[in-house]
Order: C-alpha cells, then sequence, then structure tokens
C-alpha cells in the first residue's frame, strides 16, 4: 500500500467496505502483533489484538488523517489501551523471569541473513522483550512500527527527548547481550541470547 | 545512565541514530533490528474475528459521533423548553390552565365564564354554616370545592376561591398587552381582583411562596400575617383570614 493508496482505502473500510477493510487489516496486524508480543507476552498478544480490533471497528469512523503512519499510531494507540485495561485486570505485569523464560526462539545461525525469516523476526521479538519494558516498548514502536520520536513520545506521554535516550539505552543493552562488536560487520553465528542481569 | 550496567559494546548516538534509521543492518544490532520488521508467518490470527466484528458492527453505517448525539440532545431539550415556555405564556396570558393539567399538577381554579362575572360573594360567619373539620379537605370534591368554601365558618369569599391565577376582571384583562391602570399597579401575570386592590395589604407578593411544608393543612393554618400559595389557599379549607379581610373590605 503506497501512502497515495491508504486515503482511499480507509474512506472504503469506514464506508463499510469489507475488502479495504481486510486491506488494512492484513497490513496492520502484524505489526499489532509484534508490538504486543513484545509489552504484553506472546501468550496474551492474540487476545489483546482481536480486542484492539472490536475497539477499531467501533470508532474507525471518527479517526481522522491520510497518513499509513498516523492510522498506525492509532491503532498502536487502542492496543496499548487494551493491554493496559488487560495488565490492570490481572493487576500485576505478566512478567517472566528472564532466566526462566520458557520458549525462547533459539538464535538463529545468522543473525543477519536470518532477519527476513519468520524464525528471525521470532527470536528477534523473544530478545526484545527481555529488554526493560519502557525500552522494549519504545524500541518497538521506532522499528517495528515505524514511528517518528514525536509520534512515539505522545503514544507513550514520554519527552521526544527521554524517548531517544530510552531508545539508545535499548539498543546499547541489545548489543551487550549480542555480545559481539557491533561495529564489526564480520560478526555472525551469535550465541543464543545469553541474559545478563 | 546511572542505572546502567557497564556495557562493553557501548553504542555512541550516532550509531543508535543510524541503527534506528536502519542506515546500519549490517550489525548484529542492526541484524536484530532488521529481523524485527520480518514477517511472522503462518496465517495471521485475529483475521476472522475482526472481520466478524466488521460485519456485525453493521457494514456502511458509520457511526454517530459524540458531536452529532450531543447536538441532538441540544435539539430536544431547545424543543421541550420552547413548548414549556409557549404553555407558560399562554397559561400565563389567558389567566387560565386547562382541566387536565391543572388536575395533574393539582390546582384547582375556577375560571369558567360565569364565575368571571360573578360579583365577589362573600359569606360571613353564620350559625348555620357548617363547622370546619379536619376531615373537611377530603370530603370537598372539585365540583364543590367553591360550596364547601362558602359555607367556611371563616367566612372566605366564593369569588376568592379562584384566586390561584388571579382571573382578571372584565375592566382589568390579564392579557400582558393590556397593562393595568395606573391605580392598580398589579403583576400583569397577577391583576388584582377588586375586592383584592381594596386590601392591599393582604395581598400575596408574587415573588414570595411559602415552603411546601407550611401548606395550610388543617394541622397547619396559614399565619395571618404569611401568605399562603394560590394553589394551597384553593385546596385548604383551614382558615384564613384573606378571605375574611377581602370580606370585610
Amino acid at each position: 500500500m503506497t501512502t497515495a493508496e491508504f486515503p482511499e482505502l480507509l474512506r472504503e473500510a469506514q464506508q463499510g467496505d469489507e475488502r479495504a477493510f481486510n486491506a488494512l487489516f492484513r497490513q496492520n496486524q502484524p505489526v499489532v502483533l509484534k508490538y504486543l508480543m513484545t509489552v504484553a507476552g506472546r501468550e496474551a498478544a492474540e487476545d489483546i489484538a482481536a480486542d484492539t480490533w472490536v475497539s477499531v471497528v467501533r470508532d474507525l469512523g471518527r479517526f481522522e488523517g491520510d497518513e499509513p503512519a498516523a492510522f498506525r499510531a492509532w491503532l498502536l494507540s487502542i492496543a496499548r489501551r487494551r493491554w493496559i485495561d488487560e495488565v490492570r485486570r490481572r493487576t500485576r505485569r505478566p512478567e517472566t523471569p528472564v532466566d526462566v523464560l520458557p520458549d525462547l526462539t533459539p538464535a538463529p545461525d545468522d543473525v543477519v541473513s536470518a532477519s527476513d525469516t519468520a524464525a528471525g523476526t521470532r527470536w528477534a521479538l523473544d530478545l526484545l522483550a527481555t529488554l526493560p519494558p519502557d525500552q522494549a516498548e519504545i524500541l518497538a514502536l521506532r522499528v517495528i512500527a515505524d514511528l517518528d520520536v514525536h509520534t512515539t513520545a505522545k503514544l507513550v506521554g514520554k519527552t521526544p527527548g527521554a524517548v531517544r535516550v530510552t531508545a539508545h539505552r535499548a539498543l546499547r543493552r541489545l548489543a551487550a547481550q549480542l555480545g559481539g562488536d557491533h561495529s564489526d560487520p564480520a560478526v555472525t553465528n551469535p550465541a543464543a541470547p545469553t541474559i545478563d542481569t | 545512565m546511572t542505572d546502567e550496567p557497564n556495557l562493553p559494546n557501548g553504542l555512541s548516538d550516532g550509531d543508535c541514530e543510524d541503527l534506528l534509521a536502519g542506515r546500519r543492518t549490517d550489525s548484529p544490532v542492526g541484524g536484530v533490528l532488521h529481523a524485527l520488521q520480518g514477517p511472522l508467518g503462518g496465517a495471521l490470527p485475529g483475521e476472522a474475528a475482526a472481520m466478524a466484528a466488521f460485519r456485525a458492527h453493521g457494514a456502511g453505517a458509520v457511526p454517530i459521533t459524540r458531536r452529532g448525539r450531543a447536538s441532538a440532545r441540544v435539539v430536544a431539550a431547545g424543543i421541550g423548553t420552547g413548548v414549556l415556555l409557549v404553555g407558560g405564556v399562554a397559561a400565563a396570558a389567558s389567566g387560565t390552565v386547562r382541566d387536565d393539567i391543572a388536575t395533574v399538577i393539582g390546582v384547582h381554579h375556577h375560571s369558567s365564564p360565569q364565575r368571571h362575572d360573578q360579583p365577589p360573594v362573600t359569606v360571613s360567619p353564620t350559625p348555620s354554616a357548617p363547622t370546619p373539620s379536619p376531615t373537611s379537605t377530603s370530603a370537598v370534591s372539585p365540583t364543590g370545592h367553591g360550596k364547601a368554601h362558602a359555607g367556611h365558618g371563616k367566612g372566605r369569599g366564593i369569588g376568592e376561591t379562584a384566586q390561584p391565577t388571579h382571573p382578571a376582571h372584565p375592566s382589568h384583562p390579564a392579557h400582558p398587552s393590556h397593562p393595568a391602570h395606573p391605580s392598580h399597579p398589579a403583576h400583569p401575570s397577577h391583576p388584582a381582583h377588586p375586592t383584592q386592590a381594596a386590601s392591599s395589604t393582604h395581598r400575596a407578593h408574587p415573588t414570595r411562596k411559602p415552603h411546601p411544608t407550611q401548606a395550610a393543612t388543617p394541622t397547619h393554618k396559614a399565619h395571618p400575617t404569611k401568605r399562603a400559595h394560590p394553589t394551597q389557599a384553593a385546596n385548604s379549607t383551614a382558615g384564613s383570614d384573606h378571605g375574611q379581610a377581602a370580606a370585610s373590605s
């Protein structure tokens, strides 16, 4: 979908066109799922995503905007609220200690070359989920949803400067966990994500 | 940065911005970030549920915005207010209240033409007059209201039993377009009856209304200096010197 196609698609979906809504779903559901896998865990992601789309269906007519990024930000803001609702319902965030992480996807043999595969994506998501929650969320919004600093800051309720600093911390922590020299492009076959606490 | 561990492979801010911008995909961290944007694989979960929700919501129906609902409420409130206003003005102008409405709100007034044409009749206490009893109020039927007052021991004038809306004297129409004579500075909506004008010291102040608990019931007789609400006066058979004063005048 190009930026030029999005306004037409959105208008048709708002007018009740199932095909247009399905296109919006297919284009954005992976982003929603990956974001929720990062912040809420793999188990709860699908349920929260389902709740998210119910809210999207209800409020789609109220959305105003013609940019895919704006729609993505609106969609993720709904997903975030649904996630917070879920956390409140459970009264605590479902955090799993890193050392007993159940089904951490094994690291691919070649991180760089594996980035285009589903296994590589799931491994990267698992690795992202090991970060502190605020760092994982901001990195997910910046990288997965491709939101800029200001949009991310507005979504999470922080200042742009705080978002920038948090993202840098997340990247440094990732680099430390990977254990390799980030500047060396020849580094391949990294060890499985070893978590230093 | 004090809470950060000592990172052996520290990245500069420039490196971080390059990674976030996707300009450093050849490093392990860059590979991770690139992998985050990759496909999830398999069928997308939740598609059937989302489409079902979309169909259930009603295809083609753009929901009414909150602004729209608010506007509808404002319009409805405006219409209701207008109806009440017009009805109130009409009632004030005619000095009458429709019988069915009067029944609902408990106002007993006598606005028949014959009543207007009749001169105020006063009844002085006589031995033959029935003695007011505490149960006399409940015994009074709407049709026998005036009769009950006529036989009141305190001598309320029949002409004053219809005072709730202060029907205008033929020579002093109550319509707002017919202001009261300067010598009769009555409120436009409450033109004074000639007998009331004569007893101006006992005229009920239009803005003073007794508390509902001060109803002139048989157990709560209206104080001579306290004016009962017109509706209370009309409903009550309890003694009040209002009518007596008017009768004496």
